[in-house]
């Protein structure tokens, strides 16, 4: 019996008189808050209008260079090797250095031949490039 | 015919650009946000800076989710300056805050430029995404139309607590909801949960529910309220502005002082059940929170306190009751407001 009582004051159709009527227009206005806030959080949460990813600052920056391609030279310990961007894919050719070398791109091994373009798995034009030579040495190789 | 060649002395770039300028690829975030920590330099660069972010970040939204209901230039740059003066200004309590106002943390834990941009404006909960979700909570309560939208909202979580079965989702996602009927159905595209519905011609929010359910597979609570709203369409078609009643009365000193003094004549049951109603619990949550309410005798008596020593007295005070336009509706307003920032902890 004590939940109908408490349950009524959120029913709007059941009629309320004298401060009751205050306090069922007190439940009523608090309920809407709670949903209101409820609902906006749950979509919030969601992630509805939500993009997370930003682009990196780097990559806004090629995005302005209205250049037809990207070009950068990578070069370390004898080694030099050119990453460029043609038709949204990214290439590197070996420039100098010995052929057979390869690129670590995260897990992905890029053997490099000298002169030829081999692909690249990259999005934009890394920091730096690093180098794993024939005897297994790690060499990393900087912009120039 | 005598032929016309272009002068193209004037238009060569390299002779009205001189030297070439480079563009400056480094991030400048932390260190803005760190000599405007230190000293308040650099601050309309910084505030340049989140302007041009959270414009692109307020660009998906829709106009619910902005002041007055209107996406506008003017409400994107009272949200950027909003933004900027919540991450100088107000302490934050959650991760990665830990009491500390945003830019403080920022500079504190040395968080590079892209956590920054994380954390201000791209985060699912970033502080901008915060204020935009407050924005649309407020219009939520204010703007007819999306009142209904709310209203249908709380409707829908009746049925779901009453009938249906959460199913966590984890990370900080809210739950789905689940029928256990037992039965094996194909789970179809929302779409077609959208037109099945509609196809019901029913205004019982259960059966629009189930259906719902039954067709697009468990759904959260936020997203069954669009697919049935997308179903049954809002019934209010005209009088879109925002509610004129606003929040302006709770700055007056008196309401805050009405509010205050009614508050200390109040048992703890009588407050337990004012807190109650504020937040729309259930009868089972507020006999979690006062078991001293369980009978009908006690409840009956916490309302009658509640309307004469608290509510009667506050309107009274706020010259509501000599208001021959004022509703019930529009005395509450102000008296919850300043309830939520006299006492956040059980209002806000």
């Amino acid at each position: 019996m004590s939940n109908e009582l408490y349950s009524s004051l959120f029913d709007t159709s059941v009629p309320h008189e004298g401060t009751d009527k205050l306090v069922a227009a007190f439940a009523e206005v608090g309920r809407l808050r709670r949903a209101a806030f409820d609902l906006a959080s749950d979509e919030m949460h969601e992630g509805i209008w939500a993009i997370e990813d930003a682009a990196e600052p780097q990559v806004l920056r090629y995005a302005a260079d209205d250049r037809d391609e990207q070009t950068a030279t990578y070069s370390g310990d004898g080694y030099t090797v050119t990453v460029r961007s043609e038709s949204q894919a990214w290439t590197a050719t070996l420039d100098h250095g010995t052929p057979g070398a390869s690129l670590k791109i995260d897990n992905e091994w890029v053997t490099l031949e000298l002169g030829s373009a081999v692909d690249l798995p990259v999005d934009a034009l890394p920091e730096a490039l690093t180098l794993i030579d024939l005897t297994g040495r790690e060499i990393s190789l900087g912009r120039t | 015919m005598r032929a016309v060649l272009p002068n193209l002395d004037k238009v060569s770039p390299y002779r009205s650009i001189s030297p070439r300028e480079l563009m400056d690829a480094s991030d400048t975030m932390p260190d803005l946000v760190r000599s405007f920590e230190r000293d308040g330099s650099n601050a309309a660069t910084l505030l340049r800076e989140f302007m041009r972010h959270i414009a692109k970040v307020a660009r998906p939204y829709p106009d619910a989710y902005f002041a007055l209901g209107q996406k506008s230039e003017d409400a994107v740059d009272d949200l950027g300056n909003r933004a900027f003066s919540s991450c100088a200004s107000i302490e934050k309590g959650r991760f990665p805050f830990s009491g500390r106002t945003p830019f403080a943390s920022f500079v504190q834990e040395g968080f590079d430029g892209r956590t920054i941009r994380y954390h201000s404006f791209y985060a699912k909960l970033s502080i901008t995404r915060e204020l935009l979700r407050d924005d649309y909570a407020f219009n939520l309560r204010r703007n007819p139309v999306l009142r209904w939208r709310a209203e249908l909202y709380a409707n829908i979580g009746a049925v779901l607590k009453g009938s249906c079965t959460p199913v966590p989702q984890g990370r900080g996602l809210p739950p789905k909801w689940a029928r256990n009927t037992g039965a094996l159905h194909m789970v179809r595209p929302l779409e077609v949960a959208i037109a099945r519905v509609r196809d019901l011609h029913t205004d019982d929010i259960q059966a629009q529910v189930f259906e719902a359910l039954r067709t697009a597979g468990p759904q959260t609570q936020s997203r069954l309220t669009h697919i049935i709203e997308a179903a049954t369409g809002c019934p209010i078609a005209e009088d879109h502005e925002v509610d004129p009643t606003e929040d302006d009365t709770a700055d007056r000193m008196g309401v805050r002082q009405a509010v205050a003094e009614a508050w200390s004549t109040l048992e703890d049951s009588d407050k337990s059940l004012l807190i109650a109603l504020a937040r729309g619990s259930s009868y089972d949550e507020l006999i979690a929170a006062s078991p001293s309410l369980n009978n009908k005798v006690a409840v009956s008596r916490a309302v009658s306190r509640v309307g004469s020593l608290f509510l009667e007295v506050v309107t009274e005070a706020i010259g509501g009751t000599a208001d021959a336009t004022a509703t019930p509706r529009t005395l509450i307003e102000p008296i919850l407001t300043v309830l939520a920032e006299l006492y956040p902890h059980d209002f806000a």
